[in-house]
């Protein structure tokens, strides 16, 4: 995540921390280099900011947080730090506990600590595509929701017009995968462009697809899946503006 | 000592803008340092300068900007006419005017700096043509030997050996041009560009991901990354590949990237402002190139505790990495030596760790301050 600088001044802070993190428990742990004296977020001196608000409190409990970016200082410098702040597997590690409010340490372009705390719910969170052979097929993972057993479905909700179609999933704890025939879809066309968003269907839950655990923001124009087609219907998933996963149906113009 | 630079024009954006940026910041510790930027179109430089490195513009090119009285209708006049002195074949030669000839022509003649660096074939001619006697001219090669065209080529054999030195990123550049020198009693000096101080964030080598930055343009080759990584994504799937930078083959490598079936796998990120951040959230840079004049992005990878597996491409790459040590080089060209190279350091984790720790040792040696040090080495050299 690259926060620009408007987030802060470039620390003058000479010690700067080896690790900033937020551990699956919400706290936040800070060590410095050779840190027996084991500063953490539990440190009285640390001070988050809102960045919007300018609310000030301390770190001690992340919990009362509000949703927004919180910039971290210490005796009234900002935390300077050498974290990248970005673990994909503890990003995943974190997700696994079911919660409603996600709390992620960054590092800004200038070296800076800051907090991102989001309001999340219970989705699944993509890990793999594959578009082929007429089906769209989606492996995935729960994040932030319990762990589900048994026989799902893969829904695809058209944002206007056509009934929802489905194919079969499955769950396996937090495993998620599942398949869907685009012929049906296509076959509903009804104006030049239908768009479909796709969900894991689970006893009369629907939990939206998305990939957000993996750092990369705006994957609309950053991802492109192959397209396959349905007569003339051009059949191509894509990433949202909110990175949830859905299919475009678009039909093609005569080639002359 | 007083050291002028000379440079197109300091406040667009570039290799060559930071670069001499850099240097000059790092030499003003020590020196009375100024760049003298050619041409002005803005108020301001795009990027960072220290404090203490004056700047100041020989050709105002802003709206409403004055020329000093008596010259402002000469200038107008001049200023629609074609350079005389700059070579056509100078990347830049469309900057240049006759008037632009006539006021560096007034510059160099009254210049008295101890040391002039110059930053470009074009400029680098003027400084050996018009410097004073007493001003140790120093031409800086920011493009490789074979880049130059064959008409300036001629220009540069001719003037080049009036310079009192020339400075090369490296060591194949300097053989080249001592050869062309064959005799003259102009120096050769292989300096490579500096890192800049300051702390960076640094790779825990702990997420799989391979990074790629560079403008997507042919000579990166990025066509060759994507095919060697159809083998990675296969053999090794939960590896992704970052591809940072933008540019005119972007469409046609997404598209590349859609046929050989890599969405899973590839992410075409954008320029970023703070590559030196996402190459800390990698655990391998890999650098496909065709070519290399030098290859910057090896030793910010190299700072940020990121091996880095390179092509044996001309010039840079092989200068830099020690393979085996901070980083891998495969045989220039060969997709499936990249895949296999790739793979072998995936799946080598404690061998990445020691090469990351190898790496930031290696970086140290690119510290702007070292790089300040080997210019100072080669102006007391040259006052002898």
């Amino acid at each position: 995540m690259s926060i620009g600088i408007r987030y802060g001044g470039i620390p003058r802070a000479k010690e700067r921390a080896v690790t900033s993190r937020v551990d699956d428990d919400d706290t936040l742990r800070i060590e410095w280099p050779e840190s027996a004296h084991g500063i953490d977020g539990s440190d009285p001196g640390i001070i988050l900011r809102h960045v919007e608000t300018g609310e000030e409190c301390e770190a001690t409990n992340l919990k009362a947080l509000s949703a927004g970016i919180w910039m971290a200082s210490r005796g009234g410098e900002p935390i300077a730090t050498d974290d990248p702040g970005f673990s994909l597997d503890d990003l995943w590690s974190y997700a696994e506990t079911p919660r409603n409010r996600e709390i992620r340490a960054f590092r800004t372009s200038v070296g800076t600590l800051g907090l991102r705390v989001r309001e999340v719910e219970p989705y699944v969170e993509v890990i793999r595509v594959i578009a082929e052979d007429g089906v769209i097929e989606v492996e995935g993972a729960v994040a932030y929701g319990e762990p589900i057993r048994g026989a799902a479905k893969l829904v695809a909700v058209a944002r206007r017009g056509p009934e929802p179609v489905s194919g079969p999933a499955n769950f396996q704890g937090r495993w998620f995968d599942g398949g869907i025939e685009i012929a049906p879809m296509a076959e509903a066309q009804v104006r030049r462009r239908v768009f479909w968003d796709l969900y894991a269907e689970f006893s009369g839950t629907r939990l939206p697809l998305a990939t957000r655990l993996d750092d990369i923001t705006d994957k609309k124009t950053k991802i492109r899946f192959p397209a396959q087609r349905v007569g003339q219907v051009r059949v191509r998933p894509y990433y949202t503006e909110t990175d949830s996963l859905a299919v475009a149906l678009s039909v093609e113009e005569e080639s002359s | 000592m007083k050291i002028s630079f000379l440079i197109l024009n300091a406040y667009g954006m570039g290799g060559t803008i930071r670069a001499t940026f850099d240097l000059a910041t790092a030499m003003s510790a020590r020196h009375d340092v100024e760049i003298i930027s050619v041409f002005q179109h803005a108020d301001v430089p795009f990027l960072p300068l220290g404090s203490q490195v004056r700047l100041r513009s020989l050709v105002d090119l802003r709206e409403g900007a004055k020329v000093r009285w008596p010259y402002a209708k000469r200038a107008e006049r001049l200023s629609a006419r074609e350079s005389a002195l700059i070579h056509p074949e100078e990347r830049a030669y469309a900057s240049f005017s006759s008037w632009s000839d006539e006021v560096l022509i007034r510059e160099l003649r009254r210049l008295r700096s101890d040391v002039l660096i110059t930053t470009r074939a074009g400029l680098n001619i003027m400084a050996a043509r018009y410097a004073r006697k007493r001003v140790i001219t120093i031409a800086q090669e920011h493009l490789h030997f074979e880049a130059h065209q064959p008409g300036i080529f001629e220009e540069i054999r001719t003037w080049y050996p009036k310079l009192d030195a020339i400075v090369t990123l490296t060591e194949a550049d300097e053989n080249d041009y001592r050869k062309m020198l064959n005799g003259s009693p102009t120096r050769v000096f292989s300096i490579g560009n500096g890192l800049p101080g300051g702390p960076r964030p640094r790779s825990r080598q702990e997420n799989r991901i391979v990074l790629a930055a560079g403008r997507l343009v042919p000579v990166k080759g990025y066509d060759r990354l994507l095919k060697a990584f159809v083998r990675v994504a296969r053999e090794r799937p939960d590896w992704k590949l970052r591809i940072y930078g933008e540019g005119r083959v972007g469409d046609k490598l997404i598209k590349q990237s859609v046929k050989l079936r890599l969405h899973n796998n590839v992410t075409f990120m954008g320029p970023t402002g703070d590559i030196e951040g996402e190459l800390a959230k990698a655990s391998i840079h890999a650098v496909s190139s065709r070519f290399e004049g030098f290859g910057m992005t090896i030793i910010e990878a190299f700072a940020s505790g990121v091996p880095v597996i390179s092509f044996d491409c001309p010039r840079g790459p092989r200068e830099i990495i020690t393979p085996g040590i901070d980083g891998l080089l495969v045989p220039a060209d060969d997709v499936d030596a990249l895949a296999a190279g790739l793979i072998q350091m995936i799946d080598d984790e404690e061998g990445r760790r020691r090469m990351a720790e190898n790496a930031l040792q290696t970086a140290q040696s690119y510290d702007i301050s070292m790089i300040a040090d080997h210019w100072e080495k080669s102006f007391a050299e040259l006052g002898r």
